[in-house]
């Protein structure tokens, strides 16, 4: 699972968007421009590259909502999805934490 | 011609199976962004449009090459498999060309030092022709290289290495 990591920042916004909640395209773009402050706009293409990547690797799946026509379906982190995602949390906040360590004892 | 339409259009650079699978979907996630950021300033709509050509052109240029050198990758997104055991890889036509490539630069390297050393012998060669032939020796290095890689790329993609699993049919019984 570790060769994956780190991920690039647009995919680590994409899980984080599904780890709230499953979505449709438009809404992960506009969630990914919403929890970066606008720093992060993905263009359509961006979007559709990095979730079909996610899907072909099985950290995400599509489905089909009652009623929704085939423009829009949405997509959900699948287990594997989640774990990556928690694997990369830890890595980094295991870097934050040596970062602070490292500057303290510099400013020391 | 409204830009949706347009954009459409743009989609026709992706590969047929892309363009099926996800198509749809993404002309309606531009059409819902464009609507969105025709109410902002035109400046908005400019980046926004640069941004879009410039997702479409490299999205769909990463899919051919994709599909090129990875001829399986599509069978996976549907969840299906549909990879069969023995496959010829596209990659396999990339070979061929280097390989031809490399013959034809092989003729003319012997041709450029029959030319200069033919009816030369015993004659030290000039600098500046020993750097020129050292340059094109290594180049071909490069396209061998290339091919050696490729042949052996080839072989592992068509799964002739699953031929040492294979089991005897009475075995499997």
């Amino acid at each position: 699972m570790e060769e994956r990591l780190p991920l690039t920042e647009p995919v680590l916004l994409v899980l984080l968007s599904l780890a709230e909640q499953p979505r449709h395209g438009y809404s992960i773009l506009k969630d990914v421009e919403r929890m970066s402050d606008g720093r992060v706009a993905l263009s359509t293409g961006t979007l559709y590259g990095a979730l079909q990547r996610l899907l072909s690797r099985g950290w995400i799946e599509r489905f089909e909502e009652a009623e929704s026509m085939r423009d829009r379906r949405a997509y959900r982190l699948t287990t594997q999805g989640r774990k990556i995602l928690q694997a990369e949390v830890a890595r980094m906040k295991h870097l934050a934490r040596l970062a602070r360590l490292r500057t303290a004892k510099k400013g020391a | 011609m409204h830009l949706p339409a347009l954009y459409r259009r743009l989609l026709s650079l992706y590969p047929a199976d892309y363009r099926e699978e996800f198509g749809d979907e993404m002309a309606w996630v531009f059409q819902q962004a464009h609507s969105d950021i025709r109410r902002e300033s035109g400046f908005a709509l400019v980046i926004f449009l640069a941004r879009e050509l410039q997702g479409v052109l490299v999205g769909s240029a990463c899919e051919r090459a994709r599909g090129l050198f990875d001829s399986h990758t599509h069978a996976s997104w549907k969840g299906g498999s549909m990879e069969s055991k023995f496959r010829f890889p596209r990659a396999t036509l990339v070979l061929m060309l280097l390989s031809l490539l490399a013959v034809v630069l092989s003729l003319e390297e012997a041709r450029v030092v029959e030319m200069h050393y033919g009816n030369k012998v015993g004659m030290p060669p000039e600098w500046p022709m020993l750097l020129w032939i050292f340059g094109r020796i290594l180049l071909i290095a490069l396209v061998v290289a290339s091919v050696l890689w490729g042949i052996f790329f080839a072989l592992r993609r068509s799964g002739i290495q699953r031929l040492e699993q294979l089991k005897p049919w009475h075995d499997q019984k």
